[in-house]
């Protein structure tokens, strides 16, 4: 008997009446809502080969239940898992936007832990589904960037959906279609443009660009005084951690001398967190993602520097543990930081030897620190940029 | 009433990055730092006023510690050290008589809780303590090197979880002590194995822990930035050295347990005097963290105290006690 393939609405569908019944069980105070998933045994190959949803002897169908509260965290966890990336997923299939499993992971890397897990839970919802992966609008990153391997060397062509990082400062795009984007026009800055978009941008008055590591302190900034006197001088950019492919473009776009860019070069500064992923963030714009190796040439920022945090700017007054947000490392922080001196960059004779350094007095100090907003930033960024001079510590 | 200490020489660039630790034993002053290398120097002519290098590199022990190292620790007979790298792993290294020293095993913790940060060898080397990330301090036999490795684990004491920063074993052998991150500080019989005091009074991360010579006090301090005094029989809090303004990052005890000297994260050292429970002297090099503090064992010839301090500023600077003081 032949089984079609449901059409992409129906999937939409499925996922909403999942959705209706989540929230059908809260309000009627149920102790548990569960929803099943079938997952294919053993075959690796992609979905998009095994798509009629009639069971062969070769691959066979497991179904099991994430449930919650369920009787363990990692239950609870698990269905948490299953319902953002059913959420990525309805998000993309209206929108009409193509998502790479690894721009869903990016979305919420805190709550995943890993790519495997991304992978494998879109892997069994499509299952449920009896839909290819494609038909959630997720596809595989490495079969995208075959279809445009001729393009690699141009960066507009490394385009991905879902584009998350935010901009504003004193520049204007001006995109294929003739629009123009103004970076100042919204306060609380414009989503980061496919380069694939972009022809040019005047940006003759940028002196610096400010990379900030999360949305929260991106959005302080924007809205604080500080950004009222700045805004006309510099760009400000957040990839909301861990940036993707379009933030890393456009950084990139916006500080490398180009006739497209008006031949500005201005100096990029990171502002993180102080903690490893603060650090492996302000790596990967600077020197590129392991992940993406073949095309970093096309995306790093070699001359960024690191402003802050630094294990310089935490100071050890009475209240300091609290008023600065000072945390303890957790065991996956300390395994990262270990990790991390063992990257190019940061082993004995790479490039490094700063960030190195501050590795290890963090795993010395067992400390970490957010920026702390508005008390820390304008001191850290103020002086400096003022001046339009450097902090003889920055590296 | 205050001693005078001076500075009498500085080793600058000791190493290329941060030196984090420091043992002495009688012949040498061992260096730990975030370099792959520990750096022996000699100690043995310093007391010689006319030597023009009192503390000459006699070894360098090339990639002891890929990631670096953070601890490094001697035993009180001086004839053998351990050394803890960032990539969990603890070296142990044994002297010879030509004052070479050599790699005679390591030791990893394979059990759930991973690195082995802080470490402490017993009086006669036979014995190796280290904290670890959850809390649990393990002992090791290392004193049949080749056997099981580096050594074999002979206790393991459980506390409540919070990451162990400091160790110690009392010299007499009889107990070993660790500094928490949660404040806690636990005193273990070695014997049998049974927790002898959980001691109260610091509430923030304790990165230093030190028995007396005699074994009759314990000191303990961090990032509450005061040294507290514990009497080790009674388990209880015999005083509060309050002075620094810092977090106290090294503690140790001098050779006849009348001072006590301590190192900050503002680049400050203090002696204390154990007798009048206060501040005696304060020496800053510079503003930079000093993550190591130990005074060198007298020696005959050496007629006073000389201590020594190395941290962020990568050199390890030596202190004498000024005459007449």
């Amino acid at each position: 008997m032949f089984i079609p393939d449901p059409t992409r609405s129906e999937v939409v569908t499925k996922i909403e009446s999942i959705f209706e019944r989540i929230a059908d069980a809260l309000l009627n105070e149920k102790n548990e809502v569960e929803i099943t998933l079938s997952s294919r045994n053993g075959t690796a190959e992609s979905p998009t080969k095994t798509y009629t949803g009639v069971v062969s002897s070769a691959t066979r169908v497991r179904t099991r239940t994430v449930s919650f509260p369920g009787s363990t965290p990692e239950d609870a966890w698990r269905f948490s898992v299953v319902v953002r990336i059913l959420e990525l997923v309805h998000e993309a299939l209206l929108t009409n936007v193509v998502w790479t499993k690894r721009d869903i992971y990016y979305r919420d890397p805190a709550l995943f832990g890993k790519q495997a897990v991304v992978d494998r839970y879109v892997d069994d919802i499509a299952c449920t589904f009896g839909a290819p992966r494609s038909f959630l609008n997720i596809v595989c990153w490495t079969s995208f960037l075959e279809s445009s391997a001729s393009g690699l060397a141009d960066m507009r062509v490394l385009q991905t959906a879902a584009a998350k990082g935010l901009v504003a400062g004193a520049f204007r795009l001006h995109k294929r279609d003739g629009s123009e984007v103004d970076g100042l026009s919204d306060r609380e800055g414009i989503l980061i443009p496919s380069m694939r978009d972009v022809l040019s941008v005047n940006m003759n008055c940028v002196q610096w660009i400010v990379v900030i590591e999360k949305e929260a302190s991106f959005r302080c900034l924007t809205a604080s005084t500080f950004w009222d006197k700045l805004a006309t001088r510099g760009i400000m950019i957040t990839g909301k951690g861990y940036p993707d492919i379009s933030t890393r473009a456009l950084l990139r776009f916006l500080s490398s001398s180009s006739p497209q860019n008006g031949f500005m070069s201005p100096p990029v500064y990171g502002l993180m967190d102080l903690d490893p992923d603060g650090l492996a963030i302000l790596s990967t714009y600077k020197h590129g993602s392991s992940a993406l190796a073949h095309e970093n040439a096309a995306l790093v920022v070699p001359e960024m520097r690191w402003l802050g945090l630094r294990n310089a700017h935490l100071t050890d007054q009475d209240n300091a543990h609290q008023a600065q947000g000072l945390l303890s490392l957790t065991s996956r922080d300390r395994r990262k930081a270990r990790r991390m001196l063992e990257y190019a960059a940061f082993a004995e004779g790479g490039g490094e030897p700063e960030w190195r350094r501050e590795v290890q007095v963090m795993l010395m100090l067992n400390l970490k620190a957010e920026l702390q907003l508005l008390e820390t930033l304008p001191n850290i960024l103020g002086d400096m940029l003022e001046d339009g001079k450097e902090k003889p510590r920055v590296t | 009433m205050s001693k005078q200490y001076l500075q009498t020489h500085t080793i600058s660039s000791a190493h290329p990055t941060d030196i984090f630790s420091l043992a002495v034993t009688a012949a040498h002053i061992l260096s730990a730092s975030g370099s792959s290398s520990l750096r022996v120097h000699s100690t043995a002519s310093a007391a010689n006023p006319d030597t023009e290098d009192p503390y000459p590199l006699t070894q360098t022990l090339e990639g002891a510690h890929k990631l670096g190292a953070h601890h490094i620790c001697a035993s009180r007979d001086g004839k053998r050290a351990a050394s803890a790298g960032f990539e969990g792993s603890v070296k142990v290294w044994e002297v010879d008589e030509s004052g070479a020293w050599r790699s005679i095993g390591a030791i990893v913790d394979n059990a759930k809780s991973g690195e082995v940060w802080a470490i402490a060898l017993s009086e006669d080397g036979k014995y190796l303590a280290g904290t670890s990330y959850d809390g649990r301090i393990n002992i090791w036999d290392v004193s049949t090197p080749g056997a099981e490795g580096g050594g074999k684990k002979i206790r393991e004491f459980e506390t409540k979880g919070s990451f162990g920063m400091s160790i110690d074993i009392s010299p007499d052998g009889a107990l070993t002590a660790s500094g928490h991150a949660s404040g806690s500080i636990y005193i273990f019989s070695n014997s049998t194995g049974r927790l002898v005091h959980s001691l109260p009074g610091l509430l923030k991360p304790v990165r230093a822990v030190t028995f007396s010579p005699g074994c009759r006090y314990i000191a303990a301090a961090g990032d509450s930035k005061v040294v507290a005094l514990y009497d080790v029989r009674s388990g209880e809090q015999v005083a509060n050295l309050s002075g620094h303004r810092s977090w106290v990052m090294s503690l140790d005890w001098s050779t006849t347990g009348e001072w006590l000297l301590s190192g900050a994260h503002d680049g400050k050292a203090k002696v204390w005097s154990i007798e009048r429970r206060e501040c005696v002297a304060t020496q800053t090099e510079s503003e930079k963290t000093l993550w190591a503090v130990k005074w060198l064992p007298k020696t005959a010839g050496m007629r006073n105290e000389t201590f020594a301090t190395a941290g962020a500023n990568r050199s390890i600077s030596f202190y004498r006690e000024a005459s007449g003081t």
